[in-house]
């Protein structure tokens, strides 16, 4: 269930303040909450709420850490990365839909996090890891988000169950809503991009 | 120290065109399908089972085109290549916006290794990786598909998710590559 209106306001003004001096982006949590429910499931924005929280949470806590180390943030002692890292193939199943998923059974709370809507999470973090400005102009916190999801990609693969010989890892049309003119995918960025300069 | 890197480059007389360079050989994948030389009856392998790639398209903010000039070098590795443009229409002068910059679809993932990438693409990034690496069926050398190390993007991207979508890629395989391929 999402918060209140007037809840939320409260709520999402100051996560999009301090995103906006992390990451540059200005109103991302509060466009977010407001796409229409027919461009984005309500599902998938809270998906989408939690893991931008998440990463914000984190990141600020090794803000704090880094301080004594030259602003160096090591995103690998995040609780992110260390689920992702834990994340086995011995973790997961074949679904009905013939999707891989994370065994209900298993705890790895933050690896289960980044693993479901996977495709779009980890899409949608790689263009927050850019900045909006892209490459030219991306701060530490940028780099070392993006260094983060580069790390994670290189061990995608490991996630899939020993026994699948030939993984399809994900379908791009179904990850980003592309084949309904990419309106899931176009009603993000548009939010995220919200008051952008 | 003596430079023995152009034993990289050592190949069959055979393969060498009396007029320099290789002699351009047509593609067969591991299902028997043939991707010949000549542009008409390559097009016609790409549009057919089991591949149906799209020959030139437009979704969203993707727009494609096959390059054959391009694929015809490249086809013997199993490679299509791809001209594509890509403009946010709903954020103007985005940093993604490009023109006609190269894409290149793997028909067999798995077929590829570290040495290809290095000789057919000149991604020079895999030549200091040791052991595995993971590739996307679907790669560019524009930057902002490369890591901040040089190598392909692995991670899904929804840009190259609608450049895939436009080609005619219904799913993108992610696989483990080798530098070489294993001695026959």
């Amino acid at each position: 269930m999402l918060l209140s209106q007037a809840q939320a306001n409260t709520d999402f003004g100051l996560l999009d303040r301090q995103f906006y001096v992390m990451f540059s982006f200005p109103k991302a949590f509060t466009s977010l909450h407001q796409i229409d429910d027919s461009e984005v499931s309500e599902e998938v924005k809270i998906e989408l709420t939690m893991i931008l929280r998440e990463v914000l949470a984190q990141f600020m806590e090794e803000d704090e850490r880094s301080a004594q180390r030259n602003g160096f943030v090591n995103w690998g002692a995040t609780p992110l990365a260390t689920g992702w890292r834990q994340l086995k193939p011995d973790d997961m199943m074949r679904a009905e839909s013939g999707d891989i998923m994370v065994k209900p059974t298993n705890r790895n709370h933050y690896g289960r996090m980044l693993y479901e809507y996977g495709p779009l999470k980890l899409g949608v973090l790689r263009y927050i890891a850019q900045g909006p400005y892209g490459r030219g102009a991306q701060n530490r916190y940028h780099l070392a988000l993006e260094q983060m999801l580069d790390s994670m990609s290189r061990t995608i693969l490991d996630k899939v169950p020993n026994d699948e010989y030939n993984a399809y890892f994900y379908t791009p049309s179904d990850a980003f809503g592309i084949t309904q003119n990419g309106k899931e995918i176009v009603a993000i960025m548009k939010a995220l991009y919200t008051e952008v300069p | 120290m003596v430079d023995r890197t152009w034993f990289r480059y050592r190949v069959r007389e055979s393969e060498l065109d009396p007029e320099g360079g290789f002699k351009e050989t047509a593609y067969v994948t591991s299902d028997g399908y043939e991707f010949p030389i000549e542009q008409e009856k390559l097009e016609a392998a790409l549009i057919r089972e089991p591949y149906h790639l799209m020959l030139e398209n437009q979704l969203n903010c993707a727009h494609v085109k096959f390059d054959y000039k391009e694929t015809q070098r490249l086809i013997r590795y199993g490679i299509v290549a791809y001209r594509v443009t890509w403009d946010w229409k709903i954020m103007p002068n985005h940093y993604t916006k490009h023109e006609d910059e190269l894409y290149y679809v793997f028909l067999e993932p798995e077929a590829i290794t570290m040495e290809i990438l290095d000789v057919a693409l000149g991604n020079t990034a895999y030549r200091h990786v040791s052991g595995k690496a993971t590739l996307k069926q679907i790669v560019s050398n524009y930057p902002l598909h490369l890591q901040s190390d040089g190598r392909y993007v692995v991670q899904p991207d929804p840009l190259m998710g609608m450049v895939a979508t436009a080609i005619g890629l219904r799913r993108i395989e992610v696989v483990h590559i080798d530098r070489k391929k294993p001695e026959a």
